[in-house]
């Protein structure tokens, strides 16, 4: 008996110990003792595998606290920075968002099977893939094959002030274990989220993504827009890893299955 | 070669594998059918191939369409008001290069071709599927790792991501993809992949030959040198092939003359026009993108 609450107390007092190790908001840290697994390269922290977003948030219906609506399932919003978890629109673009809130059925671009833009990509609840070599990092997406390349050689935004992309231009770069992600040239018509949250075509967004578990991947996000924010925000997500070893992702083709559905099919 | 990261006995047999390898694709029956590319020249010999740290061939870069594909249409075509026939393309058996459909499955190649093309997949943005993608009209990129060959082509963002452990093919036919589903295993120095559950909505070419629903495809990638990849393939349908059609042709490396090329992104659905031109006037139906009646 003695030993048995020996053991007791001791695993109560990892869990009390866990329990303060557990960093505060500081993204990019994660549990301060877990290492992730190298990358082909053996440097490198391996972030490969499936990933998707954890099913307790809301994040894909809105980043900030919201009601419930129509396909819109209510909850905490994802927003860590501002403290009041809501975006930092400029008055005008408040009032965009609540008649893109109104119109969303029709306006939503994901209604549309369109690309998603950065960080819906992440935040918008489709499983993606990352697949990792020195040079490129490639974030492959379930819906509509979307497809991001983060150029970890490349130093600066080639493209801006000229071509712009739905899911932007992404450079990359490795903070310890943490790949630190830079996109610029978002074109203007994409959505953060199902709730008519928008962007200019100013946006650029700062991603983090660090592994905190063989299982587990803290994302946070940071945009700066002066088209339609009066600061930058921060959202922060947790991301979960698909375990079945023989995982693959699936073929969300979401045009095809809108015909099927004008057709009658 | 400055790299032996892998021991002297698997290069000797790699180098080995490689010279068989090149040695049958000179002797055998398929014709040369490009020279490797070079700024300097395609006089300059390519080099070996290069490897991965598991002794793996690495075909990391920028590659071409495969040569002779079909992308315009699979079949040798008649010449038509003095062109110039077409010669043989990816099709090596049957020897009339045709797709070996049975009367009943030509007979639906040709309705769609005379009434139905505006059923073409990618004027509706549809994946290519498995061959056709290997010989669409823009490069791809490969990205290849110690477990997966991802293959990334700039038209429509298309793309297979092809698990190289061997792994068991598990979905039920009663899911279909575009792509289908694939798994790939290495046989010394040629990737064997194996794709199954496709859809009956692709097409090998842009010209009506539609590919059967049932389709199994076994693909046979191997790089002979540093700049060429040998492509063969065997497709089988138990429903609509009379005899199975095998494909062979060869993908050269591009972009070779800058190194920081970058594909772009193209959008597809995002503002398709295509299927206007197919209106009911023109023989069409009226169809749908994304939601949106054209």
């Amino acid at each position: 008996m003695k030993k048995r609450f020996m053991g007791m107390l001791a695993m109560a007092v990892v869990a009390a110990s866990s329990a303060w190790l557990l960093p505060t908001p500081a993204q990019g840290q994660g549990k301060a003792k877990y290492k992730a697994p190298r990358a082909d390269d053996g440097k490198t922290a391996n972030l490969q595998g499936i990933w998707i977003v954890d099913a307790w948030d809301t994040s894909r219906y809105s980043l900030e606290w919201h009601n419930g609506a129509t396909n819109i399932r209510p909850g905490k919003g994802a927003i860590t920075d501002p403290a009041d978890g809501m975006i930092p629109y400029t008055p005008a673009a408040h009032q965009q968002q609540q008649k893109n809130f109104k119109d969303r059925f029709n306006l939503d671009p994901v209604n549309h099977c369109y690309m998603t833009g950065v960080p819906r990509f992440v935040t918008g609840g489709f499983p993606f893939q990352i697949i990792q070599t020195p040079k490129y990092i490639i974030l492959a997406s379930e819906y509509v094959h979307m497809l991001r390349y983060v150029y970890m050689e490349r130093k600066d935004h080639q493209y801006e002030g000229g071509v712009d992309f739905w899911n932007g231009d992404s450079i990359g770069k490795w903070e310890g274990d943490t790949l630190a992600v830079s996109t610029w040239s978002n074109n203007d018509q994409t959505w953060f989220d199902a709730s008519g949250d928008h962007h200019s075509g100013q946006l650029r967004v700062e991603e983090r993504f660090t592994r905190t578990g063989a299982d587990t991947m803290s994302y946070t996000a940071t945009m700066t827009d002066p088209g339609v924010l009066t600061r930058p925000f921060t959202v922060s997500v947790t991301l979960h890893r698909n375990t079945n070893p023989n995982a693959q992702l699936m073929e969300f083709e979401c045009h095809a299955y809108r015909e099927d559905d004008a057709a009658g099919q | 070669m400055t790299k032996r990261t892998h021991n002297s006995l698997g290069s000797a047999l790699a180098l080995a594998t490689a010279a068989v390898a090149v040695g049958m694709f000179v002797a055998g029956p398929v014709p040369m059918t490009g020279q490797p590319p070079g700024a300097k020249g395609a006089k300059e010999a390519p080099g070996p191939v290069p490897r991965l740290k598991n002794g793996k061939p690495n075909m990391n870069g920028f590659w071409g369409p495969v040569s002779p594909g079909g992308n315009v249409d699979i079949e040798p075509t008649a010449g038509k008001g003095g062109a110039k026939a077409k010669q043989k393309g990816v099709i090596i058996d049957p020897e009339d290069a045709k797709v070996p459909y049975t009367p009943a499955a030509r007979a639906k190649s040709d309705d769609i071709i005379a009434n139905r093309m505006f059923l073409e997949p990618e004027l509706h943005c549809f994946p290519s599927g498995v061959p056709h993608n290997m010989w669409v009209q823009f490069n791809s990129q490969i990205v290849q790792t110690s477990d997966n060959l991802v293959i990334m082509w700039e038209f429509m963002h298309s793309r297979r991501i092809i698990p190289t452990d061997g792994r068991p093919i598990d979905l039920p036919a009663s899911v279909r993809q575009f792509q289908g589903t694939s798994s790939g295993k290495w046989e010394g120095d040629t990737l064997v992949v194996h794709t199954v559950n496709q859809t009956d909505r692709t097409w090998f070419d842009t010209s009506g030959h539609y590919a059967p629903k049932d389709i199994d495809v076994v693909e046979r990638i191997t790089m002979i040198n540093a700049n060429q990849i040998q492509y063969e393939a065997t497709v089988t349908s138990p429903s609509e092939f009379t005899q199975p059609m095998k494909l062979s042709g060869m993908i050269a490396r591009a972009n070779t003359n800058d190194p920081t090329y970058e594909q772009m992104e193209f959008a597809c659905i995002e503002g398709n026009k295509d299927l206007e031109h197919y209106t009911q006037d023109k023989g069409g139906k009226a169809k749908y993108v994304g939601g949106l009646k054209q």
